[in-house]
């Protein structure tokens, strides 16, 4: 009966759950913005949420220059000049989309280089040839369309600011539609990410997802974050922005990483199989090599004891690397008094196995 | 792959006095003549000389009554196939007589299928294992111009076993390549000759239990010698199941343990990756810089470091998904080992049951009554041993035949081929104007042709798609491909020569091409040879070649009558 009655009745009121997926929206559009502007060499800060949705700040001094970006997400139909333009009865000025992505203009001035509306739906209005607009179009400068589409925006924005208004709007301010779906956009940007980590290497393909989790996580951080009288950029760049040397810092260390033991064991397998070694044994050297390998990257004391041993017998014989890993691990086994840690999960063998792996890169 | 080549073709009616000859020594040929001239009738008889049936044979031919013969080359030897006479027959180069039949399907065909190496085997309305007729041979490389531009696999009239659309794909494309139908034949036979075994084993114990039974409690013995060699067999065969469970039990322990340290492996990757999950999580919740509350030391927090504690997400998900696939892996083999586990402690305990009746206490009186059910018996377990003994041998027989079918048809394997084949079809289709429906999931099976002048060239990019696949991927025998009239269905002037193009620009490499048309179109490549037959409308024999093909004719024929 309850249940009846839960798939019957419409919900009063949904604002939640869409309010969620807009933000959300905003935040895969704005990371979708950081790696093309990353991939294509700009040096930028970008600070969320803060005078726009969006913004990018590039150069300095007298060559500062700032892009605002206000993200539209919306179900449904395409937008058209007359729903940019559009402007509520109530509520402060600037009332209307266009007249808002105009106010970055007349606060910053000559400051600013680009101020764009990004949606996920296209702009459907015509050009000056009668042609209309298509969703493939890209960033369309809003003084490109017809005289009648711009000038029901021009309207909108000198009704939201009395008086006259600046002639750079026609310069400035663009309509752009970001090829992310409402219903796919996550799947969508990691599918960019994997792209960017392949293009570094495709053996990085396999850090796309926790690089799209920790951009994501930083996103929504600074997103989330309230500036709070920061005393200069650098301060707000800490609570509101990431740079573009943050996601080099991001790449340096996914070309870092070094291997864990689930990646090179199957090469160590097949020689250990080859050496005539059989599957018990090999899958408790296994699992003996990955108790080691975590417990050390836990901090464990003695784990951290083991490796430190190790690190000094490779150091006092660094000779006696053979061409085969059985040969290595049989010379230094043979160089050193290894001996298996009294209670822990792992052996001596295993943790020589591992540092050796490692040490070979 | 071998490689077959036409040579030349030999037509004769003796009703007539009318013959001719059709040289095929090129390797791309244009047969070329007008409507009635006779050029299909040449195409028909090339496969037809071999025994392959084709599509709506012409009522004036078939009263001429026309032998042919058809000269070929295969692995670097010469051959004729000769129809003539109500026979099929294959001489060799010195027009020695290799073989002949009268009997498509059950002389002729099979040793044809033999020659050429052709290994597939069909199952028959009767449900009987047969070698198809040689139709199925040559089936990708003929088109038939009254059936073969309407639907595909339909060139020549005796494709009539069942499923034979999909097994001509199946075996063609290389999806069940010979090796497959070779172990299906062999698993076939093996099976008959397994059931008969089994029906003996049943029927043999059946009988030593009956004699067992005439008398409770007497046991079928009559001297202490047989007594001894009848405990003695049942011990060796006892000794032999005890190793048989040993080995069995120690591989399923180890098994066990294998099973105990995957799961313990995917505990731990699971557990690292959560932890992994949880210190990132505590980390992003904290500013760029950390100060240690017991030490004060500072430690860096920016989003490179946070990154650098989930990093390792992707490996540890991939390595779980790995080890899941072992996990399942080890658990089956497990499983099949703990099921023959139990059938042999099922026979051991039905040995133990029969030796503690042998252990029972024989009196004298007992051995006399016994004397003679213990002959029959001796006589019947003798016999039950042998045919145990080759039971078991067949049986692993079979369980290798299926191993094998079963390798051959593997899901990567066969999507391979098909991603192979569907990409060409794509290509092929695009190539010939041709708009496909379900882009990039047809079937290898069959192609759904369109309506109009867009259906023959459909299927055109479907046969071709088909053998170009057949090349990479199948191992049997390749014939020339001999096209009949594609211009069907009213192609325009601009797609005819299209298709005539595609024709022999994508044939694949070394492929003989024999095609016919009305009239050769511009643009053909330089290579091919066009030639014209037809003295008349109705009339492709020539009375001025009757004595000389006539008498090359007689060659065979006078073996054949012998």
């Amino acid at each position: 009966m309850a249940s009846k009655a839960l798939i019957a009745k419409k919900p009063r009121e949904q604002a939640g759950s869409v309010a969620s997926r807009a933000f959300d929206f905003q935040m895969h559009a704005s990371m979708a913005r950081i790696l093309e502007a990353y991939q294509n060499g700009e040096g930028f800060v970008a600070y969320f949420d803060f005078f726009d949705d969006l913004i990018f700040l590039t150069g300095d001094g007298d060559d500062a220059a700032i892009c605002f970006y206000q993200m539209k997400s919306r179900a449904g139909s395409a937008w058209t000049p007359k729903r940019l333009a559009s402007r509520p009865a109530k509520g402060d000025l600037p009332k209307s989309i266009v007249g808002k992505t105009y106010h970055n203009l007349h606060e910053f001035g000559a400051l600013v280089r680009k101020a764009a509306i990004i949606s996920n739906q296209h702009l459907q209005a015509k050009y000056p040839d009668g042609s209309k607009t298509g969703p493939d179009d890209g960033e369309i400068l809003l003084s490109a369309l017809s005289a009648e589409d711009h000038g029901v925006l021009v309207a909108a924005i000198q009704a939201d600011f009395p008086g006259s208004i600046d002639p750079r709007h026609a310069e400035l301010l663009v309509y752009e539609r970001i090829a992310l779906d409402m219903q796919s956009f996550r799947q969508t940007l990691l599918g960019i990410v994997t792209e960017f980590a392949t293009a570094i290497g495709p053996e990085y393909a396999v850090s796309a997802q926790p690089l799209y989790q920790a951009l994501l996580s930083e996103i929504s951080r600074c997103t989330g974050t309230v500036a709070s009288s920061a005393r200069n950029l650098p301060e707000l760049k800490k609570q509101k922005g990431l740079a573009a040397s943050d996601v080099a810092a991001l790449v340096e260390q996914m070309k870092r990483r070094g291997r864990t033991p689930t990646e090179w064991w199957p090469t160590v397998e097949a020689e250990l199989i080859a050496d005539g070694w059989k599957t018990i044994p090999l899958r408790r050297l296994s699992l003996a090599c990955l108790e080691y390998w975590r417990a050390r990257e836990r901090g464990a004391g003695i784990a951290l004891d083991l490796h430190q041993a190790l690190a000094e017998l490779f150091a006092a014989h660094p000779d006696l690397v053979d061409d085969t890993i059985v040969g290595t691990m049989a010379a230094y086994k043979l160089a050193g008094s290894i001996l298996d840690p009294v209670g822990e999960p792992y052996t001596g063998q295993a943790a020589l196995l591992v540092e050796i792996m490692e040490s070979l890169g | 792959m071998t490689n077959v080549r036409f040579v030349g073709l030999f037509l004769l009616s003796r009703t007539e006095k009318r013959a001719l000859k059709v040289p095929l020594n090129a390797s791309r040929i244009v047969i070329q003549g007008g409507n009635g001239f006779g050029k299909s009738a040449i195409l028909k008889s090339i496969y037809e000389t071999l025994g392959a049936l084709p599509q709506k044979i012409d009522s004036r031919w078939r009263a001429g009554n026309v032998s042919s013969a058809l000269v070929f080359e295969y692995q670097g030897k010469r051959y004729t196939a000769v129809k003539a006479l109500g026979m099929y027959a294959l001489f060799d180069a010195e027009r020695k007589l290799l073989f002949s039949g009268q009997q498509i399907v059950k002389e002729w065909g099979p040793q044809l299928a033999k020659f050429f190496g052709f290994k597939l085997i069909m199952t028959d309305r009767d449900g009987d294992i047969v070698v198809p007729p040689p139709s199925y041979m040559f089936a990708p490389f003929y088109i038939d111009q009254d059936m073969g531009w309407s639907r595909p696999w339909s060139s020549f009239q005796d494709l009539y076993l069942p499923d034979s659309t999909r097994t001509l794909a199946d075996y063609h494309s290389g999806l069940r390549p010979d090796a497959y139908y070779e172990a299906r034949a062999n698993l076939a036979v093996d099976r008959i000759a397994l059931s008969e075994l089994e029906a003996s084993v049943s029927t043999l114990r059946d009988a030593i239990d009956q004699i067992q039974q005439i008398d409770e409690g007497v046991s079928p013995t009559y001297d202490m010698g047989e007594f001894r060699a009848e405990v003695e067999d049942l011990v060796r065969e006892s000794e032999t199941l005890l190793t048989q469970q040993r080995e069995y039990r120690r591989e399923i322990s180890e098994l066990h343990e294998e099973t105990h340290l995957l799961q313990s492996e995917k505990s731990l990757l699971e557990r690292a990756l959560r932890e992994l999950r949880e210190e990132f999580d505590v980390a992003a919740a904290l500013p760029d810089e950390i100060e240690c509350p017991t030490c004060g030391q500072g430690y860096a927090n920016d989003l490179a470091d946070r990154f650098a504690l989930i990093q390792d997400e992707g490996v540890l998900t991939e390595a779980i998904g790995a080890t899941n696939i072992k996990l399942t892996r080890v658990r089956e083999d497990e499983q099949q080992k703990q099921d023959k586990l139990h059938e042999i402690e099922r026979s051991l305990r039905r040995i133990e049951h029969i030796l503690a009746v042998e252990r029972a206490a024989l009196s004298f009186n007992d051995v006399v009554i016994a004397a003679g059910k213990t002959e029959a018996a001796k006589i019947l377990r003798s016999s039950l041993g042998e045919k145990a003994a080759d039971a078991a041998d067949v049986r692993y027989r079979v369980d290798k035949h299926r191993d094998t079918m079963t390798s051959l048809t593997s899901a990567k394997r066969s999507g391979e081929i098909l991603k192979f084949y569907r990409a060409l079809l794509a290509k092929y289709a695009f190539d010939l104007d041709v708009a496909l429906e379900q882009d990039g999931a047809q079937s290898i099976h069959r192609i759904q042709a369109a309506r109009g002048s867009e259906g023959p060239r459909g299927l055109l990019a479907y046969y071709y798609a088909f053998l170009q696949t057949r090349v990479k991927y199948a191992t049997a025998t390749a014939f020339p491909i001999v096209i009949d009239a594609p211009n069907q269905q009213g192609q325009d002037a601009v797609h005819l020569p299209q298709m005539l193009r595609f024709i022999f620009a994508q044939a694949p490499a070394d492929a003989q091409v024999i095609v016919a048309v009305e009239e050769a179109s511009q643009g053909l490549p330089a290579d091919v040879d066009i030639r014209s037959y037809g003295v008349q409308r109705r009339q492709v024999l020539r009375e001025a070649e009757f004595d000389e093909i006539n008498e090359r004719f007689s060659v065979y024929t006078r073996q054949l009558l012998l």
